[in-house]
């Protein structure tokens, strides 16, 4: 009964030390927002539930990625910010206000970053008071925010299947499409004209969180599944699986 | 008169529990889509940042010390502080 007791204490003293020491955050972390009219603008909340007073900077880009998975990003004034900068003491909840105010005439949808960063002098000041139980990480948000004109939608289909050595064929996939579509969405199939496999495992990780921007191209590897007789040509095959 | 006035009442409150399903709905949904940094750990012997995930797409995590970034679709993430030799910049990407 002793020990039952003494686990029941042990786990309600790290859940409250868990409830303490919460860090920050910050939702949405992905918003749709239209060129015009009131859903051109969104508000994003900040929460600090840690127990230190926290400093944001709040700043907009462009998004575009390349054929080799390099996001660019460029400073952008198609959103009005407000406010840019905000303090949070322990515990305090604050809202920004993101509003577009780019073109208003888009027919595809535009994909852009709001990052809301810690400064890193935060860092100095969590180096200064570093003891055994401090963390030194500061964490920045990198929000994903589209601006979509009405009747968007994406339309994805693989372009090219290379093969690249023995075991492994590169393949090339396009959204000629007007929206945005995660790779991951799919389950992607390889074949050799008679069989057909899933790619394995390992290689769905590779379209972890690719990005099909509208009007992209993006190129993966994959490597031939093991159940699958080599050959001369292979197919892909996507198949929607959300 | 007593009745028209009860039937009223009524028809106020199914109206506003509606509107409250309505809005619970929608944040559950809204909750779903969306990582969170939750909350920070410390153990005894070593410093534990843990990231909880709700998005079942996850998040990119991108360190300022080993340039990596890499794709979290756990719905915990450890970072552990040990062995750290300079402070580090975590960036929490949205796919």
């Amino acid at each position: 009964m002793k020990t039952l007791v003494r686990s029941a204490l042990v786990t309600l003293c790290l859940a409250l030390l868990q409830s303490q020491s919460y860090a920050y955050s910050v939702l949405p972390m992905v918003a749709d927002l239209k060129p015009t009219g009131a859903e051109s603008s969104r508000l994003f909340t900040i929460e600090n539930n840690s127990n230190e007073k926290i400093s944001l900077h709040v700043s907009a880009t462009t998004r575009t990625i390349s054929v080799d998975g390099k996001e660019n990003r460029l400073p952008t004034q198609d959103f009005n910010i407000s406010p840019n900068q905000l303090d949070l003491n322990a515990g305090e909840k604050k809202s920004v206000r993101i509003t577009y105010v780019g073109k208003k005439d888009i027919t595809v949808q535009a994909a852009y970053r709001i990052a809301f960063d810690q400064p890193t002098a935060d860092l100095e000041k969590v180096e200064k008071s570093k003891s055994k139980d401090k963390v030194n990480f500061i964490f920045n948000y990198v929000t994903a925010v589209y601006v979509s004109p009405e009747k968007v939608s994406p339309k994805v289909q693989v372009v090219s299947v290379e093969k690249v050595s023995g075991d492994k064929v590169r393949a090339l996939f396009e959204n000629s499409g007007s929206a945005y579509k995660l790779l991951s969405h799919y389950r992607i199939l390889i074949s050799n004209g008679q069989q057909e496999a899933l790619i394995s495992e390992d290689d769905s990780k590779l379209v972890d969180g690719v990005n099909l921007l509208p009007q992209s191209q993006r190129q993966v590897l994959f490597r031939i599944p093991a159940s699958i007789k080599k050959a001369e040509k292979y197919e892909i095959r996507l198949k929607p699986s959300l | 008169m007593k009745y028209f006035f009860a039937l009223c009442i009524l028809i106020l409150a199914h109206s506003s529990a509606a509107k409250t399903t309505k809005r619970a709905v929608a944040m559950s949904a809204h909750e779903k889509i969306e990582p969170r940094l939750m909350s920070r750990v410390n153990y005894a012997d070593s410093s534990l940042v843990s990231i909880l995930n709700n998005n079942p797409d996850g998040f990119g995590l991108y360190r300022s010390d080993t340039k990596e970034l890499k794709w979290v679709k756990d719905s915990q993430f450890m970072l552990s502080t040990q062995n750290l030799k300079e402070n580090v910049v975590v960036q929490l990407l949205a796919p």
